[in-house]
């Protein structure tokens, strides 16, 4: 099971890397909107406006990215994959796919973030790991809004009317989490928090892998 | 008129707490005074919500196991009279807001659970109406209204615990404190929770039967 | 005199906890007047009177309901 998850995974690899225009072009989005945010603010911002702005442009560079997952195969490769894996295995590879996705724009956002609006980062290994955690749980519950929306038609405005609502409790905690990474961070303090969120990230995992079954089938 | 006995019930409750709610006794304290009675009727509406979005959930687990047209329609009339419910507890907890916490909108964890629950619920009757086939309908609807009712519950459940809330028994507790409702209080709170969560269902079995009846005349 | 200066010392000292007290033993203000003149009353039959109404409503409903349902077995 685990080589066909990787086989799903290395072939959406592939497929994004052979049109390298769409994954450019999402990096530029998040370039955009952060030097959007760097000019609206006069690129003096606090540490509070950077961790929320920086929690914002991710959320939605994270949604713009997600929801392509399913519509370059919107026909006839959807049937091609439906009939080669069981639903649990494509679901799992798409999301591990999306998760590499959404991690590496973390960081390219990280690295602007720290270049135009200054390095505000005071633990860096702790931010780092909000970072992973963010990724992962983005990442099932975008993959599964994602093939929802893909399934329910071409309406433009679907995925993030579905997805963001689902992501409120992770952004909340994250953003309260990272602002003490920001200023001061104490590992004993935050482990609750933390819990919490690889919490919340295993529960959209466990759920999207036991709804999409339900999903999928036609 | 024995298939009718909880109608009857939940009618009975309501008057119970319309008149208890009003004349009982209830604990004298700063800043809420006399409004304390608002949570016989403002925090019951909530209450009510969580109830029938609960019904809603089971509803749709059958139907994705089942495949039963009928059991997406329970779903989906109990989830709406969870958002009526859920839009009178908004509304009246923002003006009971405004005269105890000064304003009609506060950064609160219950709060905002409350609204992203009417969020969610939202973008739950949007996808509906963007997918015409029924039986797809019904399933992408289940599947959604799953996950949504377990991050409600996330929302809901968990994060008052992380954070502060201006709502009582916060600080580790999602639900009410010993200290917050004497007894007498809860004679009432309780039952007007039935009372008023009956009258929920009510309405969405009228509802129900409505649209049985425009089915069959569509066949 | 001297015990009387002690004493009114000693007074001058608790002073500016006496409004504190006063709070304390200050009961919240309640609706105790509206309980006094018998209006409480009034609210209580107006909120039945609505709820009466929205009830007598339901029924209503129901029971067209039920009509159709009958004349199209």
């Amino acid at each position: 099971m685990f080589t066909q998850v990787y086989h799903i995974f290395s072939l959406s690899m592939r497929l994004e890397w052979r049109k390298k225009q769409s994954f450019i072009a999402l990096f530029l989005y998040t370039l955009t909107t952060t030097y959007l945010s760097f000019l609206v603010f006069n690129g003096d911002v606090s540490k509070e406006t950077w961790n929320a702005v920086f929690w914002i442009v991710m959320l939605f560079a994270a949604v713009q990215a997600a929801f392509r997952s399913f519509e370059n195969e919107a026909s006839r490769r959807f049937l091609l994959y439906y009939g080669l894996v069981k639903p649990q295995v494509l679901v799992l590879g798409k999301t591990l796919y999306n998760f590499i996705y959404l991690l590496s724009i973390g960081l390219f956002t990280t690295l602007i973030f720290t270049f135009l609006l200054g390095n505000e980062i005071h633990n860096l290994g702790a931010f780092m790991l909000l970072l992973f955690i963010a990724s992962a749980g983005f990442s099932a519950i975008l993959t599964f809004t994602a093939a929802l929306a893909a399934k329910a038609g071409d309406n433009p405005a679907l995925p993030a009317i579905l997805s963001i609502p689902l992501l409120y409790p992770q952004v909340l905690t994250l953003s309260r989490t990272s602002i003490r990474a920001l200023t001061g961070f104490s590992w004993e303090f935050n482990a609750p928090y933390l819990l919490v969120l690889l919490m919340m990230a295993g529960i959209s995992i466990a759920l999207s892998y036991l709804l999409f079954a339900y999903l999928w089938r036609d | 008129m024995k298939q009718h006995w909880w109608k009857v019930l939940g009618v009975v409750l309501v008057f119970y707490t319309i008149i208890w709610g009003f004349l009982g006794e209830v604990p004298a304290r700063f800043i809420l005074n006399e409004s304390i009675r608002a949570t016989y009727f403002h925090v019951t509406m909530w209450f009510s919500m969580i109830i029938l979005m609960t019904a809603s959930l089971v509803f749709s687990i059958q139907y994705l196991s089942k495949g039963n047209r009928l059991a997406d329609l329970k779903a989906k009339e109990t989830a709406s009279t969870g958002v009526l419910f859920s839009i009178i507890g908004l509304v009246t907890g923002s003006l009971w807001a405004r005269f105890t916490w000064g304003a009609f909108w506060v950064n609160d964890a219950k709060l905002n659970g409350t609204a992203i629950t009417l969020l969610i619920y939202a973008a739950y009757f949007v996808l509906r109406g963007s997918v015409d086939d029924p039986q797809k309908k019904g399933r992408l609807a289940g599947v959604y209204n799953i996950f949504a009712y377990v991050m409600m519950l996330v929302f809901i459940g968990i994060l008052p615990r992380m954070t502060d809330s201006l709502h009582p028994g916060n600080g580790g507790n999602p639900a009410f404190g010993q200290y917050d409702m004497d007894s007498q209080m809860r004679m009432v709170f309780y039952p007007a929770v039935i009372g008023f969560a009956l009258i929920g269902v009510w309405i969405t079995t009228l509802r129900i039967r409505m649209q049985k009846l425009i089915w069959k005349k569509e066949n | 005199m001297q015990q009387l200066q002690k004493l009114s010392f000693t007074l001058f000292a608790f002073l500016p906890g006496i409004p504190l007290l006063a709070q304390m033993r200050e009961k919240p203000e309640m609706a105790d007047l509206m309980r006094s003149n018998g209006k409480i009353y009034v609210v209580v039959a107006i909120a039945a009177l609505v709820f009466l109404g929205i009830v007598l409503y339901l029924i209503n409903l129901d029971r067209r309901l039920r009509k159709l349902e009958k004349d199209d077995k």
